[in-house]
């Protein structure tokens, strides 16, 4: 057993304000800003760790404040193993964990489940998966049986598979007719083509599930070697881990899968790929670009910029598009990352007919950082990074934040340092390199815009802009459209599609 | 997160009404001069403070014609104050600070969570746009604020499918008059109409000190925290007092039956609403139970039975959503394929029936009160959580002292007088349906 303790001082970050430092007078006044009481000193919470005899490792983070305790066991193979044809297997198969294992029926486990007062869920992603419990401690030992019989005898009974397949049938058809939804599921499937998280479900990949698939992929890949534990709450190691041997310790070793790394479809120049949703009130838009990977110093200097773009309410991008024209309730850009790629994003949801106003405010905007007419200034950069120093203690009054990141460390293969060297990435950054990161590698780039909107509506005015085209439907297939043309009692008739 | 402490808790499941309890906040609370009620509640494990404003003014409040205003307001509260003539938002994000506001039918309540070396910061501002906010509002700030609210409305309910449901399901369960009629997001028509005349009545009306409520939760020294709130807020005038919006109980004496067919929604779904107790009032926690047994796991009474052993449903929810005025019983089920929504309400009737006759058995009764316990704990790990907590129960029970009541309302209901909740779910109802309106059809009929 060993212990990691990660202490941050951020005594040292105070306030870096920008704006003109206000004096502190004792006087009372309140015409003027006032100054900074005494900060205190902010440690990280202390993760402390462990391992069973099959190698899984235990990390551990003490709160007693609730007589309660989170355990979230996390698994590194997801969707991406998915082999062709049956999309969803690995997902399906997580969801699938829980609805019965030993002797008790789905309903018998949930029956057990909340007699203990405790939630048992399991579920999974393109990336992993995640058995989650939340129990109350006096009743931790009782609930760990439950949890441990889920892993090691889950059932897949096909009966209980019938009635979550028809659920997971019908739930695609919820997600082809929200607008944000088919944005997020077109812009992935834009992203990685048919590899990884491109790949969308479909009807007929759901229907190629059968209990004996889950079953093969469980065993080969429901191993202690795929998966890490992470704990939470009023417990301690010593008394944690012989419970834990106990239920888990004959849990099969086997080996781990990593993901490969995945590479991001090319952006030769900006384009548009459109989703037609007949009606559409808004037009929901999903830009991306490709951008260096986390753990590069490229990184830290774009996460700094964008902040000051379109990472904060009072960034350029929401101050224009929301708070001077008022085309939308909000917008923001971030960065993001999965298995081997990162990008940058641009998401917001604008007015039908400032569809097009919006798309040519969000490239002027990205052309004026370009063309040093108006460059990201210090001001705007030290509020972007000030945003996010002295932010940060504010993330960790869950002790599950702090167990979030160790998961994203080990799962994605960050840094170790991820957590506790962040604020020093931070403020290592300058201004210039923010500055002429973000042109470089953002605002001068080309990327792809997944819009999803009332083509008949903003089809004509879309088509003016110099930008090529592509027409997609809900599931990611090309499809031809037409041009509308302005009469406008046209514009509630859908447009033909070949 | 020390001070909610729990003490003795029950060792065995069954046994957990008997046990004494003793869950708290610990806080204290006091009034300025000017009416102002502060709460203050020190918690030192980490160096961070949430300052939490209610304002004792929601939809339920506005006039005739004017839909949507509180939260239109609210908006505007955003736009700076006389001392601060900027984006609210703008010293605040440079310190990190995470900042919001939302408004519903009964209050409108504003949150400031940040290191707690800015507490004067979150006071400077929250106190002048309390006092000091009509000097800086102009007609281009109205005008553009208005029309975010129009495209929140249109992000919120008109571009996810079923989202204008909701707003015109509550319009059927509480008549034409009162105060939950319309939507907290208003009509566009209504948003529209909205004048600089009328934010000025609204914050003169509503926004005095004596018609709020400020909780500061976290690391700060009393002392401190009581001299900067009466430097702050002290001069802030009193207000008029605002006359309470009340309202009758609804009871509908037959049942509203409303179908529509919908462009761009996926499945059959319908609701079943019953006008219902407010919340903490009697019968509030009953319903909590009842929702529970009819939904809380794989096992509950509805669940089972539509879900899993007829199939005729894709999925079942049901929540008491108690409000200060009233609350609303509702029940929400979508057919699985090849089903129809008629035959969900048949199959609801009967489990409903099964209920209201013979109660829920003692085991039910105890996994319901068991995990409702629970669910107290988690719903506390926040000093933002914390916060608004003491202020709805000072506004809503009148005291922020109210946890351990809260909880004692579940741990002292009886199987009859479960029973006697889910009678109540009785004809005086309003069911909705909505069918999609058919089109090409892309999935396979599975009859």
């Amino acid at each position: 057993m060993r212990s990691i303790s990660l202490v941050l001082l951020l005594a040292a970050c105070g306030p870096k304000s920008v704006e003109p430092m206000v004096s502190v007078e004792p006087a009372f006044d309140r015409t003027t800003q006032p100054g900074p009481l005494e900060s205190s000193v902010f440690a990280l919470p202390v993760a402390v760790m462990g391992q069973l005899s099959n190698g899984l490792n235990v990390t551990l983070i003490e709160d007693h404040s609730m007589p309660m305790v989170e355990l979230s066991l996390s698994f590194q193979v997801g969707g991406w193993s998915d082999p062709e044809g049956q999309y969803t297997l690995a997902s399906s198969t997580y969801g699938m964990l829980t609805e019965g294992a030993g002797d008790l029926g789905a309903a018998e486990l949930s029956t057990e489940l909340r007699r203990l007062a405790s939630k048992l869920s399991s579920s999974g992603s393109d990336d992993g998966g995640s058995v989650s419990l939340t129990t109350l401690s006096r009743n931790l030992a009782p609930s760990l049986d439950l949890m441990a019989l889920t892993l090691l005898n889950p059932t897949f009974s096909e009966e209980e598979w019938e009635i979550k397949q028809r659920s997971a049938l019908q739930s695609l058809a919820a997600v082809r007719s929200d607008a944000s939804r088919v944005a997020r599921r077109i812009a992935a499937h834009v992203r990685f083509a048919d590899e990884y998280n491109g790949r969308l479900s479909t009807e007929e990949q759901i229907n190629s599930i059968a209990v004996d698939d889950m079953r093969a992929w469980w065993s080969a890949n429901g191993v202690a070697a795929n998966a890490n534990l992470y704990v939470s709450g009023d417990t301690t190691l010593d008394e944690l881990l012989p419970m834990l041997e106990e239920r888990f310790g004959a849990w099969e070793a086997g080996e781990g899968s990593v993901a490969a790394e995945y590479m991001l479809s090319e952006i030769s120049e900006t384009e548009i790929h459109f989703v037609d949703m007949p009606g559409a009130a808004q037009s929901v838009f999903r830009f991306w670009s490709p951008m260096p990977n986390p753990g590069t110093d490229t990184y830290e200097a774009l996460r700094i910029g964008n902040q000051a773009f379109g990472g904060m309410f009072t960034a350029r991008l929401n101050m224009n598009l929301r708070e001077d024209k008022g085309y939308t309730y909000g917008a923001n850009s971030w960065v993001n990352w999965d298995h081997g790629t990162a990008r940058w994003e641009l998401g917001t949801s604008v007015r039908t007919d400032a569809t097009v106003a919006s798309l040519n405010e969000i490239l002027s905007e990205l052309a004026a950082v370009v063309a040093d007419e108006r460059p990201l200034t210090d001001n705007e950069i030290e509020r972007g990074r000030s945003n996010i120093v002295q932010g940060f203690p504010g993330r960790f009054e869950r002790a599950g934040y702090m167990l979030s990141q160790l998961s994203s460390i080990w799962h994605y293969g960050l840094p170790s340092d991820w957590v506790d060297g962040y604020i020093a990435r931070a403020e290592a950054v300058t201004p210039d390199q923010a500055r002429e990161a973000f042109s470089a590698h953002i605002a001068s780039q080309p990327f792809s815009a997944i819009i999803v909107g009332d083509w008949a509506t903003v089809g004509e005015e879309l088509s003016s802009l110099d930008l090529p085209i592509h027409h997609l439907d809900v599931d990611g297939n090309s499809v031809e459209r037409e041009t509308p043309q302005s009469v406008p009692e046209e514009a509630e008739q859908a447009p033909s599609v070949e | 997160m020390k001070a909610l402490s729990t003490v003795a808790l029950a060792a065995s499941l069954f046994s957990v009404a008997a046990q004494a309890q003793d869950l708290s906040i610990e806080h204290t609370q006091y009034q300025l001069e000017n009416g102002l009620t502060v709460i203050l509640a020190e918690d030192h494990d980490l160096p961070l403070v949430q300052v939490n404003v209610w304002y004792h003014v929601g939809s339920k409040d506005e006039p005739q014609g004017r839909s949507g205003f509180a939260h239109l307001f609210e908006h505007l509260m955003f736009q700076g104050s006389e001392n601060q003539p900027g984006e609210y938002f703008d010293r605040l994000q440079e310190v990190g600070a995470r900042v919001n506001g939302t408004t519903n039918s009964d209050r409108t309540n504003y949150f400031e969570g940040l290191g707690r070396e800015q507490l004067p910061l979150a006071l400077w501002l929250e106190s002048d746009r309390m006092g000091w906010l009509l000097g800086v509002l102009d007609q281009s700030k109205i005008d553009n604020q208005r029309e975010v609210v129009r495209n929140e409305r249109r992000q919120r309910y008109e571009i996810p499918p079923y989202g204008e449901v909701w707003p015109d399901l509550m319009a059927e369960v509480f008549p034409e008059g009162h105060p939950y009629h319309h939507p907290t997001i208003g009509s566009h028509e209504d948003l529209e109409a909205a004048s600089l005349e009328d934010v000025h009545e609204w914050f003169g009306t509503w926004y005095g000190p004596n018609n709020a409520s400020l909780v500061v939760a976290g690391d700060f020294d009393e002392a401190e925290a009581r001299e900067l709130i009466e430097n702050y807020f002290g001069p802030i005038a009193r207000g008029p007092d605002p006359e309470l919006t009340t309202a009758e109980t609804v009871v509908h004496e037959s049942e509203t039956v409303v179908r529509r067919v919908e462009e761009g929604v996926p499945y059959d779904k319908v609701w079943i609403a019953w006008p219902s107790a407010a919340l903490f009032a009697e019968g509030d926690a009953e319903l909590d139970i009842v929702s529970d047994v009819l939904t809380g796991g794989r096992s509950s009474r509805l669940t089972s039975a539509l879900v899993y052993e007829q199939q005729i449903a894709k999925s079942v929810e049901v929540y008491q959503y108690s409000r200060y005025l009233s609350g609303v019983y509702m029940i929400e089920a979508t057919a699985a394929e090849g089903h129809s929504t008629d035959e969900l309400v048949a199959a609801i009737d009967d489990v409903l029936a099964g209920l209201s006759e013979s109660g829920p058995t003692e085991d039910e009764l105890a996994i319901a009160v068991a995990n409702i316990e629970a669910s107290f704990y988690g719903g506390m790990n926040t000093l933002a959580a914390k916060a608004d907590r003491l202020n709805t129960y000072l506004f809503t029970a009148g005291t922020p002292d109210y946890l351990q009541q809260d909880l004692d309302r579940y741990l002292a209901v009886t199987q009859e007088g479960v029973q006697a909740a889910a009678a109540s779910l009785n004809e005086g109802r309003v069911i909705f349906h909505v069918t999609p309106e058919a089109t090409e059809s892309t999935t396979e009929e599975t009859d």
